[in-house]
């Protein structure tokens, strides 16, 4: 009897954990062995499961995010550090704006041999300039000038963002001189000048 | 001015620093109101020395770029000053590390500009482009390029030497966008290439060059 | 006391750090930039001086005298290095000595050539004029006037007496009014 009890257990919770839990139980790759691995466990691996599973289920494609998570977590991300920067590449991803940069900015650091928690800063501010870039390409768009290549705009206004500029005194440059005589070199191979002007 | 005039030419200076004896002062003073070469000197060069003390552009700021460069040359200098221990005095000469780009060739910045650039080629199957990338470091046994197109691999893809002693190129296939990079000396520093177009901080302290690659010529 | 500041980040930096040498950089990148800039007017090649400026400093800093200014210690060096590249500029092509001389300054028209301090108020015609002063009494006005050194820092990086480098600066003002009266 109990071992029928068990049985049926063992069967009907994972599949109400199923529906009951949050997105992220749908990753098919397990990341509880390399989280243990590197001394994750508990509550803390639960929570960080789920931010994996809701990565993924965002559209990141798994391959990509588990060898990127194998990467950072080998190269010494704590819990909090991974959850941040997971929970950054989800927020793009939800708004609809590259990702990638913000893995590639993660592994720059990496390679440059930069101190994990430095690595997440840097990441993080990174990824709000992409963000307050992706607004700028956007006013950009609707005061009628085409983009050819938004991700590599967004980047580009990122750059720009990073050494000062400010949201709208690119957006007024840019309107008011045109996209070639704005002083921001290169914008004028992603951004085609509108109907404006 | 007259010959006679010379001694006048030191009362002068010292009488514009301030230094000037009364009985000296009064002597030039009595000269230039004689004297219309000496007093147009004098007028001369405090008319000079206005435009001296007033001239707007005494400090020039140097480009962004320069202080990342001076600090790995620095970094080779370190690896140049072990090698003279065990190698030899020609190392000395060789820490002239002046990074020296030849180009990011061509058309990169500009859509508009005239058809069939030299170096870069588009192949339309692969939606990718070729662009050619120099780099000159005498100093060094290898050079590598990496970044936001190998995924900051830390190992980077391996550039050639040309014919040039101190000349190293690459050929890179990459799709149109925008690429931060930096090239690595001897498997192990990282410098920004100082003579690209573009030029940001990467946020930990250093500086990545700019790689734009933009699509075909799509107006 | 900034002084004292450099004195102990020079310090530092012989012990090893390294780092500390950037606060060095960051601090006299700028005015070594712009004394070099000025000395020749080549933007390209101050850039290439002042990054041999500090790499020399970084080399010799165990000679540096910590009594002495290490600003002055630094001006030092880099005058040193635009002599050596002068030399080396004059050694490819030799300049009729009239050109050196300044003797082909085109003049901008000023509406009153008797008023030089107006004249030279062009900024970009006073560069060209100081650009071709003799070496010594280039590098004094320029410490003197856009680098604000004293009379004894300007003796110190010249390695000449006080009273000698009063007269430079004034044979030096007096040249450039007779560059200027030449090229008129």
């Amino acid at each position: 009897m109990r071992r029928k009890v068990a049985r049926i257990l063992l069967i009907t919770i994972p599949l109400l954990a199923l529906f009951l839990l949050p997105p992220g139980s749908f990753a098919t790759v397990d990341i509880s062995p390399l989280c243990e691995k590197h001394g994750i466990k508990g509550e803390d691996l639960t929570r960080l499961k789920g931010l994996y599973g809701e990565v993924v289920e965002s559209g990141v494609s798994e391959e990509e995010l588990y060898r990127f998570f194998d990467d950072i977590i080998s190269y010494g991300l704590d819990c909090r550090q991974l959850s941040r920067v997971l929970e950054k590449t989800l927020r793009l991803k939800k708004e609809g704006l590259p990702y990638r940069p913000v893995f590639r900015k993660v592994r720059e650091g990496m390679a440059k041999g930069v101190p994990p928690g430095k690595v997440v800063d840097v990441t993080l501010t990174w990824g709000k300039l992409l963000e307050e870039a992706a607004g700028v390409v956007r006013a950009l768009e609707e005061k009628g000038f085409s983009v050819s290549d938004r991700e590599g705009a967004v980047i580009l206004v990122a750059g720009y963002l990073s050494r000062g500029y400010l949201p709208d005194e690119i957006v007024e440059r840019v309107v008011t001189r045109g996209v070639k005589y704005a002083g921001f070199s290169g914008l004028e191979a992603f951004l085609g000048q509108g109907g404006q002007r | 001015m007259r010959r006679k005039c010379t001694r006048y030419e030191g009362l002068m200076e010292r009488y514009l620093t301030g230094e000037i004896l009364p009985d000296e002062r009064d002597d030039l003073e009595k000269h230039l109101s004689l004297c219309p070469d000496c007093s147009r000197v004098y007028r001369d060069i405090s008319g000079v020395e206005c435009a001296l003390r007033t001239f707007p552009g005494k400090m020039v700021d140097p480009p962004p770029y320069l202080k990342t460069r001076i600090l790995a040359s620095i970094e080779g200098e370190r690896k140049s000053l072990w090698a003279f221990l065990t190698r030899t005095v020609t190392a000395f000469a060789a820490i002239l590390a002046i990074f020296l780009i030849m180009a990011v060739y061509g058309y990169l910045t500009r859509p508009s500009s005239p058809p069939s650039p030299p170096v870069a080629g588009e192949k339309a199957e692969t939606g990718t482009k070729e662009v050619k990338i120099f780099f000159y470091f005498p100093d060094a046994r290898t050079v590598s390029i990496t970044g936001d197109f190998t995924n900051w691999d830390p190992k980077g893809l391996p550039m050639k030497k040309t014919g040039k002693k101190g000349l190293w190129e690459i050929d890179l296939k990459v799709k149109p966008g925008v690429y931060s990079y930096n090239f690595i000396i001897d498997g192990r520093l990282l410098v920004p290439d100082p003579q690209a177009p573009e030029q940001t901080p990467d946020g930990f302290g250093g500086m990545n060059s700019i790689l734009l690659v933009p699509k075909g010529d799509v107006s | 006391m900034s002084f004292d500041d450099d004195v102990r980040i020079v310090k530092r930096v012989r012990r090893g750090d390294r780092e500390s040498f950037a606060l060095l950089v960051e601090k006299y990148e700028r005015p070594i930039f712009s004394f070099i800039y000025h000395f020749f007017n080549d933007y390209a090649l101050a850039e290439d001086l002042t990054q041999e400026v500090f790499l020399r400093s970084y080399r010799f800093i165990r000679t540096y005298d910590t009594k002495q200014k290490f600003s002055t210690w630094l001006f030092t060096i880099a005058r040193n290095l635009c002599i050596d590249e002068m030399r080396k500029r004059e050694k490819e092509r030799t300049l009729p000595i009239d050109e050196v001389r300044g003797g082909n300054i085109e003049n901008p028209s000023s509406r009153n050539p008797e008023d030089i301090a107006e004249a030279l108020s062009d900024s970009a015609f006073l560069k060209r004029l100081i650009a071709k002063l003799p070496e010594r009494y280039r590098t004094a006005l320029l410490l003197f006037y856009f680098h604000e050194m004293s009379y004894e820092e300007i003796s110190s990086v010249m390695g000449i007496s006080m009273a000698n480098t009063k007269i430079i600066l004034f044979r030096a003002k007096k040249m450039l009014s007779d560059l200027y009266r030449k090229g008129e």
